[in-house]
């Protein structure tokens, strides 16, 4: 057991909660207290996957970009995803090199902390309005039909 | 704008860093508009912090500006090695200024509608500091070419 899954399990059913409040549809893993849902934005539909770290102490939104960089493409990618995490404070794109994949990462400690409702929907809120507005640029931006000149202009 | 009910809230959290850096016993330095700075002696490399509390956001941030730059011949290195080093954490993220390869690290958790003890504090610490002690050299040597970037993505 986690030194945190005290928390953890408040704050998972806190979040559910947020959910239930906005009559938000959703899917539990009460085992590893995850929650999956998926939000309809402006082009593509988001899976959003929250996970209450009992160890680390830390809830964790993640979003997979639904693009893999092909190899031609991955030094651009770099370059606009430093450029949007740099000094950003709520949320990031982590990018893997490697394989070309993006992921989503939003994460608040709750370590000997109450997590409000609020704080749960601001959370949701935020990720799904970031993945809505750069999904659709990144697979633009592979395909060659956005360069990353601009993706960092629209920024 | 933070509204009056916003900055209360933030100068209560900040007041508990301050008290929970006190019981530590960590020699700290306030530097107005809810920051503290800090050192720390890590491995290899000692690590600066600014801790702010955000009025605007309600959210705490530790910054920590490497002591490396990445000069305009090794500066994809640098991007290239900010996005490999973050990939994966639980928390924080680096990354690596354009203009001049200036690395910089932040963590962050927004506090809002939470009530936050000291280890609220302690554990956001520990982790800050132990991924930038974990990095600091390896992008030090990256920047240097004592180590290639295939190297340091192979072992971020």
């Amino acid at each position: 057991m986690g030194e945190f899954r005290k928390e953890a399990e408040a704050t998972f059913k806190t979040f559910c909660s947020m959910l239930d409040q906005i009559g938000w549809k959703y899917d539990t893993d009460v085992s590893d207290l995850s929650i999956t849902t998926t939000a309809v934005g402006e082009d593509l539909p988001m899976e959003m996957h929250i996970f209450m770290d009992e160890d680390a102490g830390r809830m964790l939104v993640l979003s997979q970009l639904p693009v893999k960089m092909s190899e031609e493409k991955r030094i651009d990618a770099a370059i606009v995803i430093n450029h949007f995490n740099w000094c950003r404070m709520i949320g990031c794109l982590d990018y893997d090199v490697t394989t070309g994949r993006i992921m989503y990462r939003l994460s608040t400690c709750f370590a000997d902390a109450v997590v409000g409702e609020a704080l749960c929907g601001v959370l949701l809120k935020s990720s799904i309005e970031i993945v809505d507005k750069f999904n659709d640029q990144f697979l633009m931006l592979n395909k060659g039909m956005l360069t990353m000149e601009q993706m960092i202009e629209n920024m | 704008m933070a509204t009056e009910n916003m900055m209360n809230q933030a100068k209560m959290v900040y007041t508990k860093l301050i008290q929970t850096l006190e019981n530590i016993g960590w020699h700290y330095r306030e530097a107005g508009d809810l920051s503290v700075t800090y050192t720390v002696t890590g491995d290899d490399l000692p690590m600066e912090f600014v801790v702010t509390i955000d009025a605007n956001l309600l959210a705490i941030r530790f910054a920590s500006i490497l002591p490396v730059k990445f000069s305009e011949e090794k500066r994809l290195d640098g991007i290239i090695a900010a996005c490999a080093a973050s990939n994966g954490l639980k928390e924080g993220i680096f990354s690596c200024r354009e203009s001049d390869g200036t690395i910089l690290f932040i963590s962050a958790s927004p506090f809002i509608d939470c009530e936050v003890g000291e280890g609220w504090f302690r554990t956001m610490m520990s982790f800050a500091h132990g991924t930038v002690d974990q990095f600091n050299d390896k992008f030090l040597m990256l920047s240097k070419g004592l180590i290639d970037i295939n190297k340091f993505v192979a072992e971020a």
